[in-house]
């Protein structure tokens, strides 16, 4: 597998704040990562450095390419959807396919023009005059038509009803994503991409704090509803979190094989807000 | 290059007055002027015009100096509407916050700036250029309509004697070296634009004032000042033949003469090329241009 991203040594300061410390982890190609974090976490900050848009330290490298010096280069393989209806207002539709088609080699704007023919925007539509809800559309419609090899959204679906959310994701599985195409994601609305994903990473006050792959979170993780009268015994295998739910104890364990559950209760994959969660709290212990 | 001038028309684009504002601008004149020529036609008679025949030097001095006027005007609006333009450019996109949908472009900053700087230096003055020059022809057109309704040969009277052709050589050419002599002041609004995240007038007006103010304070000198002055007062004392920069043209009948003569003997761009200052402007400006790239390549972190 090619390693579209690396990163090592991640660290971005601002004063006194350490948006990014020591951050290293590497992306593969075909992948749909998850970056999953509180406000403040240094999601977006990560993004930005990926994206050439801030000075940092440490080593990165975007498609062997060095974003602070390369930016330009890098956005030739690189889509960014930022918080998506922020496309220029005084624009019209046909004015951004026109722009993009301009300065952009790998975009193919016949297949945007397809792509918003099953929509409500029009060409001859001022983006001033679109709902978030199209703006969203005409920007995937843009960056669909992209060849890219890496697509890059900062909570793409932010602000948007939930009809708008479920086909932004749907249309990403089902037109964009082929296997070779690469999409890194951040979000708050956790429960809506996780079932997308093939990576999982967790950052928490500039740190990271879990990196894998969905497969293996299968394995690391168990949630085990634990027989009411069994609770005090598993507790002792140090469960990292605890929660009573609807009468019934649910304990969250980390790198214990699942046979160790037997007879304790039901063991389960635990969701990913679940553990997001479990792992806020313990790392901010 | 294919786009750097996609990039410049994304800036007529979104900047549209600086194309409407010119548009507007020759039609309302070609608007008073017809409406002018009905009332004269009314109140004119032929003795009138014949009585005060001109003769055709001075008609040709006349025109020139219409000619002129026109370039002037528009040239006074085009830079006002360019000073607004430079003060909003690297500031649009971090007002409305699309800034991130053109950094998700493949254009680098550099280019992205450049684009801008086009626009003001070369599009800008251009449409100016050509705005004056269709005015001029669409208000000759309606004065040939005047003089033929009072039987007056209009080729005669303004097209023949009309100086068009050699007043647009040397308008272009001040066109060209104004330019090259603002571009220290293009580049400073530039990086004001670049840098502030509101008030750009303010924060455009109030380093020059600040410097000003302080060099009097404390060196009791006004040098900046008066630098400034020079700056804003223009390049032509510079650029065109020690007669014409220092007005030794008494009558419409010298003008003529001067606009009819070698046009080396107009033009004397020696002075200007053997001025520091007029070099140091050059490097003043690349150095504002530099830091709007840096600023619009690292500057807004936090949007």
């Amino acid at each position: 597998m090619t390693q579209l991203v690396s990163a090592r040594g991640l660290t971005k300061n601002y004063g006194e704040l350490k948006a990014l410390n020591d951050v290293s982890f590497n992306i593969e190609e075909g992948r749909i990562v998850g970056l999953i974090g509180p406000n403040g976490a240094g999601k977006t900050t990560a993004l930005k450095a990926i994206l050439g848009l801030t000075p940092f330290d440490g080593d990165l490298e975007v498609m062997g390419l060095d974003p602070r010096r390369q930016r330009a280069e890098v956005m030739q393989h690189v889509c960014f959807i930022a918080d998506v209806a922020v496309l220029p207002r005084w624009m019209k539709v046909s004015q951004a396919l026109y722009l993009v088609e301009q300065v952009h080699p790998r975009f193919d704007r016949s297949k945007a023009e397809e792509f918003l023919q099953r929509t409500d925007v029009r060409l001859k539509s001022k983006i001033s005059s679109l709902s978030k809800g199209m703006v969203t559309q005409l920007h995937l419609a843009l960056v669909m038509a992209i060849d890219a090899r890496l697509l890059v959204l900062d909570e793409p679906t932010l602000g948007l009803d939930i009809l708008f959310r479920k086909e932004f994701y749907r249309l990403l599985l089902n037109d964009y994503f082929d296997g070779k195409r690469t999409i890194l994601i951040t979000t708050h609305q956790v429960e809506e991409i996780e079932h997308l994903l093939t990576d999982l990473m967790f950052v928490n006050q500039g740190r990271l704090v879990l990196n894998s792959s969905m497969d293996d979170l299968a394995e690391r993780y168990a949630e085990v509803a634990v027989h009411p009268d069994k609770v005090n015994e598993l507790r002792e295998l140090g469960p990292i979190s605890e929660q009573q739910s609807f009468g019934r104890t649910i304990m969250l364990f980390e790198g214990k094989p699942r046979d160790r559950f037997k007879g304790y209760g039901e063991v389960r994959t635990p969701n990913i807000a679940d553990l997001f969660v479990a792992k806020m709290k313990a790392t901010r212990k | 290059m294919k786009t750097l001038i996609t990039l410049v028309r994304r800036e007529a684009w979104e900047h549209s007055a600086i194309w409407l504002v010119p548009v507007v601008m020759s039609l309302v004149l070609v608007l008073v002027v017809v409406m002018a020529s009905f009332g004269l036609l009314d109140d004119i008679s032929i003795d009138v015009i014949s009585e005060h025949s001109v003769d055709a030097r001075e008609m040709t001095g006349g025109l020139a100096a219409l000619n002129f006027a026109m370039f002037g005007w528009f040239a006074m609006v085009m830079s006002i509407v360019g000073t607004f333009y430079l003060l909003d450019c690297l500031l649009a996109d971090r007002k409305d916050r699309s800034i991130l949908f053109w950094k998700s472009l493949p254009v680098s900053d550099l280019k992205t700036v450049l684009s801008k700087l086009v626009t003001a230096a070369i599009l800008i003055p251009l449409i100016a250029f050509v705005a004056s020059l269709i005015t001029n022809l669409l208000l000759l057109m309606v004065g040939s309509i005047d003089l033929l309704v009072l039987g007056i040969s209009p080729w005669e009277t303004v097209w023949a004697p009309n100086p068009l052709f050699r007043t647009s050589i040397l308008v272009f050419y001040a066109m060209i070296v104004q330019v090259l002599w603002y571009l220290p002041l293009m580049g400073y609004l530039m990086l004001v634009s670049a840098f502030a995240k509101r008030a750009v007038m303010i924060w455009a007006v109030i380093p020059p004032l600040v410097i000003s103010v302080l060099e009097q304070q404390l060196l009791g000198t006004r040098h900046f000042a008066s630098l400034l002055a020079d700056r804003l007062g223009g390049v032509f004392p510079l650029a065109f033949d020690v007669n014409v920069r220092e007005g030794n043209v008494e009558s419409l009948g010298e003008l003529a003469d001067k606009i009819d003569s070698p046009l080396f003997e107009v033009i004397d761009i020696g002075p200007l090329l053997q001025s520091a200052g007029f070099w140091l402007g050059l490097l003043v400006a690349a150095g504002f241009i530099a830091g709007a790239v840096y600023l619009r390549r690292y500057g807004d972190d936090s949007a």
